[in-house]
C-alpha cells in the first residue's frame, strides 16, 4: 500500500487542513507520492523506520517534510529537533507549515534547522497557491541531497 | 633787724589776709614770740586782735576745705578701689621680663592667690603648658612692636584648675620712666564652652548624617562630648518599643561588663539614674552612687566598675515620646554645675535628633523593603499575566485560524464542485461564509498584532520621522495607483521611540487617511508638527476625508470600535487601538479632531 518512494511527508493533525493540502496538490497533480501522518511520533516512526513503519527503508527519505507545529504527542519543534539529530534525516528539507505567526515559533523553527517557514493563509486561493508552489519547488526545482 | 622787718611787714601789709601773714610767718620762719607787742600802740594791738579773729575764722574755713578735700579723696579712693580692684576683669601690671608688679583683686581671684603672694611671681607660671607658646609669642610681639596684643589661652589657677581666658596686653611708661606691661585678663570659659558646644553640635549633626548606623552615631557623639567635658563618661540607653525596657544605645567609655549588665533593664521608680529617669520622665541627678537610695539595686555593680556619679536625663522625641536616656557618669561623686546642666540639655537635644533620624530612616528602609516586596509580587503577577496572555495568543494563533481555513476552503470547494446544483441565493450564502471567515481571520490577525505590540519591549532609538512618513505614504499610494493622492509633508523633527512600533503608528494613521479620502476627487494628506510650549512637539496627520462626528470621539481608540460601516469603509477596528497603545507605551498622548464630512486630524506626541 505504501508508495515505493515517498516524495512528500505531510505531518498535520487537523484532518481538514490535511484534506485542503491534499486537495490542492491533487489539483496540481503533485499528490501521488504523499504520505500523511497525524502526529509527531508517527512522523518520526516513518522517518526512522520504527513502530508502525518498522522495516521501511530508511535510506529512502522524502524530498520534503511539511511539518505543522502544534501536534499531539510530540510537537513540531521537537520532531524537527530529532530529525536534525538523526544521521539519516539530518539533511532532509523540512518546511514548517503552520497557522502561527508568533516570533518565538519562527525563531525556534529556524534555530532548529527548518528550511522554510510558511504561515497557512485562511483564504482558499492563497492557501492552494502557497501549498502547490512550495511543493513544486521542493519536488521539482530544488536539488535534493542524495543519501 | 630780721624781727623788725618781719614785724614791719606784718604791720605794713595790713591789706594782706591773716592767712597770708601766717604763711609769711610760717614760710619765713618768723618767731611769733619775737613780735614786740609792747612797742605797739593800743590801736595796733586792737587791730592785730581783729586780724587774729579774722584769721581764726579763715582757718576754720580752711579746715572745712581740707575736710572736704579729705572726703573727696576718700570717695575717690573707694571709686578707685571699685574700679581697679573690683573690676569684672583682672588687671595685672608686669615688668617687661614678666614678673607681676601689681594685680587687682579680680586678677588675684582668677589666678587663685592673694594679691600679696602674686607679686614677683612670673606671669607665665599661670599659663597652661599647652599654651606657653601662645603666651611667649604674645609677649614677644608686644615688646617688639609696642602695639597692644590679645590672645586666648588656658590659665592654670594656683589650685591646678584651668579656665579659658582672654589676655590683652599693652606697654606703658611708668612714672619712673620704666616700661611696664598692663594686662587685662578675662574669664571666657563660658563663651569658650558655648563655642566648643556649638562646634560639637555642628560636628555631631554632620556625624549623624554621615554615620552608617545608630550605634555608630551614638558612640561618636558620646566620644565627642567626653572630649568637651573632661572626666565624664557619656551614655545613651534606648527605650524599647514596649516602653519598659532600656537597651544599649552608645556608651563607648563605660566598662563593657557594666553595659552588658544593664542591657534590657526594666525601668522603674528606683532603677539607678536612667531606669528612674525613663520611668518618671524627669531628670535624675545622682551625685553619689555610693549613698543614693535610687542605686540600691545597682550600687555594687556601679562601684565595682568605678562609677560614683550619674546624671540621667530623659530623651524626648519632637512629639514628647520618651526615646531613651542620656547619662553622664563620673568616677568621683559630683554635682553638676550650671554650665554642665547646659551641656546636658544641649547634648540631650542632639541625641534626640540622632535617634529620631535613625528611627525615621529605619521606617523608610522598612517601607522601601515592603515596597520592593510589593513590586516583586506585582512583577510576578504581571509576569504570570503576561505568560498567560502569551500562551493565550499562542493558542489563538495556532488554533483559531484552522477552522476559518476549513470554512473558507470547504465552502469554496462546494462552490467549485457542487455550485451548479445550487441556485444563486445558495451560491451567495456560500460566498458569505467565505468572506466572513476571511474577515474573522483578519480580525484575529489584527488582534494578535495588537497583543504582540503590547508585549514587545520598548527599545527607543532616534527616528527620522520625515523619512518614515514619506516611505509609508509612498507604499500605500503605489498600491492604489488609480487614486489621486496628494501628500503635503513638512520636515518633521526626529523622535525617540521603538522604530518598528512608531512605523506602525504612521502606517495606521496614513492608511486610515488614504482609506477615508477615497470618496474625494483628490485625497489631500497633510503631515506636520505644531508646538505645545517649548517642550512638546505634536505630530499630526490631517486628511480631507469623511471625518467623523466628534460626539463619538471617545470610541475612536477602543478595540473593535468603528465609526463607519463595513460597506462605507472596511476595517477591523483595531488600527487606532493599536496606535494608541503604542503611543501610550512610549509615554505619549494621542487624540483626534474632526468634522463629519470634512476630514479628520490625528495628533500625537512622543516624549523626546
Amino acid at each position: 500500500m505504501m508508495p515505493p518512494s515517498p516524495e512528500t511527508l505531510l505531518v498535520e493533525d487537523n484532518p481538514y487542513d490535511a484534506e485542503l493540502v491534499i486537495h490542492s496538490l491533487k489539483l496540481a497533480n503533485l499528490a501521488n507520492h504523499l504520505v500523511h501522518v497525524s502526529d509527531g511520533q508517527s512522523a518520526l516512526d516513518f522517518l526512522f523506520g520504527i513502530g508502525t513503519y518498522e522495516g521501511r527503508d530508511i535510506h529512502v527519505q522524502p524530498k520534503v517534510v511539511f511539518l505543522d507545529l502544534k501536534l499531539p504527542k510530540l510537537d513540531g519543534l521537537e520532531v524537527l529537533k530529532r530529525i536534525r539529530a538523526n544521521q539519516h534525516t539530518q539533511l532532509v528539507p523540512v518546511v514548517i507549515l503552520t497557522s502561527s505567526r508568533e516570533d518565538c515559533d519562527i525563531t525556534c523553527g529556524y534555530q532548529l534547522g527548518a528550511n522554510s517557514y510558511i504561515v497557512k493563509p485562511v483564504e482558499f486561493d492563497a492557501f492552494t497557491d502557497t501549498v502547490t508552489k512550495t511543493v513544486f519547488y521542493w519536488l521539482k526545482t530544488n536539488v535534493a541531497h542524495h543519501q | 633787724m630780721k624781727t623788725k622787718r618781719g614785724n614791719d611787714q606784718l604791720l605794713t601789709d595790713q591789706s594782706k589776709s591773716p592767712r597770708l601773714q601766717a604763711d609769711v610767718i610760717v614760710h619765713k620762719q618768723v618767731d611769733p614770740s619775737s613780735v614786740e607787742f609792747d612797742a605797739m600802740t593800743h590801736e595796733e594791738v586792737l587791730h592785730l586782735l581783729q586780724e587774729l579773729r579774722v584769721s581764726k575764722i579763715e582757718l576754720q574755713l580752711q579746715n572745712e576745705e581740707l575736710q572736704q578735700a579729705q572726703t573727696e579723696l576718700d570717695v575717690s579712693r573707694t571709686r578707685y578701689f571699685e574700679l581697679y580692684h573690683l573690676a569684672p576683669v583682672g588687671y595685672c601690671t608686669l615688668r617687661t621680663q614678666g614678673m607681676i608688679l601689681e594685680a587687682n583683686f579680680t586678677a588675684a581671684t582668677l589666678l587663685g592667690l592673694p594679691r600679696g603672694e602674686l607679686l614677683k611671681l612670673p606671669f607665665s607660671r599661670f599659663i597652661s603648658d599647652a599654651d606657653q607658646d601662645i603666651y611667649y609669642l604674645h609677649h614677644k610681639q608686644l615688646l617688639e612692636t609696642g602695639v597692644q596684643q590679645a590672645c586666648e589661652l588656658r590659665i592654670v589657677k594656683h589650685d591646678g584648675t584651668q579656665f579659658w581666658a582672654h589676655l590683652e596686653s599693652t606697654v606703658r611708661q611708668s612714672s619712673n620712666n620704666e616700661s611696664e606691661i598692663h594686662c587685662v585678663l578675662n574669664d571666657i570659659s563660658a563663651s569658650k564652652q558655648n563655642q566648643q558646644l556649638l562646634a560639637w553640635e555642628k560636628s555631631a549633626l554632620e556625624w549623624i548624617v554621615r554615620a552608617e548606623s545608630l550605634p555608630e552615631v551614638l558612640d561618636g557623639l558620646m566620644l565627642g562630648l567626653e572630649k568637651q567635658t573632661p572626666g565624664a563618661l557619656c551614655s545613651v540607653l534606648l527605650l524599647d518599643e514596649d516602653g519598659v525596657h532600656l537597651r544599649h544605645g552608645g556608651a563607648p567609655s563605660l566598662p563593657q561588663a557594666y553595659n552588658l549588665a544593664v542591657e534590657g533593664v526594666t525601668i522603674g521608680p528606683a532603677v539607678g539614674s536612667c531606669g528612674t529617669a525613663a520611668h518618671e520622665n524627669r531628670q535624675v541627678i545622682v551625685s553619689d552612687i555610693g549613698s543614693d537610695p535610687l542605686w540600691a539595686r545597682f550600687r555594687k555593680l556601679a562601684l565595682e566598675n568605678g562609677l560614683r556619679a550619674c546624671w540621667s536625663t530623659p530623651i524626648h522625641s519632637r512629639y514628647g515620646k520618651i526615646l531613651g536616656t542620656f547619662a553622664i557618669y563620673y568616677h568621683e561623686p559630683r554635682q553638676p554645675a550650671a554650665t554642665e546642666m547646659e551641656v546636658i540639655e544641649r547634648a540631650t537635644h542632639i541625641v534626640s535628633i540622632a535617634i529620631e533620624r535613625a528611627q525615621a530612616e529605619e521606617a523608610i528602609h522598612k517601607f522601601n523593603a515592603e515596597l520592593e516586596q510589593r513590586v516583586k509580587e506585582r512583577t510576578l503577577e504581571l509576569q504570570a499575566a503576561n505568560e498567560e496572555l502569551e500562551s493565550f495568543s499562542y493558542s489563538v494563533s495556532h488554533d483559531l485560524r484552522a477552522p476559518l481555513r476549513a470554512m473558507n476552503g470547504f465552502s469554496r470547494m462546494v462552490l467549485t464542485d457542487y455550485g451548479e446544483q445550487l441556485d444563486d441565493n445558495g451560491r451567495r450564502m456560500l460566498g458569505i461564509i467565505q468572506t466572513e471567515a476571511l474577515r474573522m481571520g483578519r480580525l484575529i490577525d489584527d488582534l494578535l498584532e495588537f497583543s504582540r505590540f503590547g508585549r514587545k519591549p520598548i527599545e527607543p532609538t532616534l527616528i527620522n520621522m520625515t523619512e518614515i512618513a514619506r516611505e509609508v505614504f509612498e507604499e500605500f499610494a503605489a498600491s492604489e495607483p488609480e487614486r489621486k493622492l496628494q501628500l503635503d509633508l513638512k520636515p518633521l523633527p526626529e523622535a525617540r521611540g521603538t522604530e518598528g512600533m512608531i512605523r506602525q503608528v504612521w502606517v495606521n494613521l496614513i492608511s486610515n487617511a488614504i482609506k477615508f479620502t477615497r470618496n474625494r476627487e483628490r485625497g489631500i494628506i497633510e503631515i506636520n508638527t505644531c508646538k505645545n510650549g517649548p517642550e512638546e512637539t505634536i505630530y499630526y496627520v490631517k486628511d480631507n476625508g469623511a471625518g467623523f462626528d466628534m460626539r463619538h470621539a471617545e470610541k475612536l481608540f477602543g478595540i473593535f470600535q468603528r465609526l463607519h460601516t463595513q460597506q462605507e469603509f472596511p476595517g477591523t477596528g483595531v488600527g487606532l487601538a493599536l496606535v494608541q497603545r503604542i503611543i501610550q507605551r512610549h509615554g505619549g498622548r494621542i487624540w483626534a479632531d474632526a468634522v463629519s464630512g470634512h476630514g479628520a486630524t490625528f495628533y500625537f506626541t512622543l516624549p523626546y
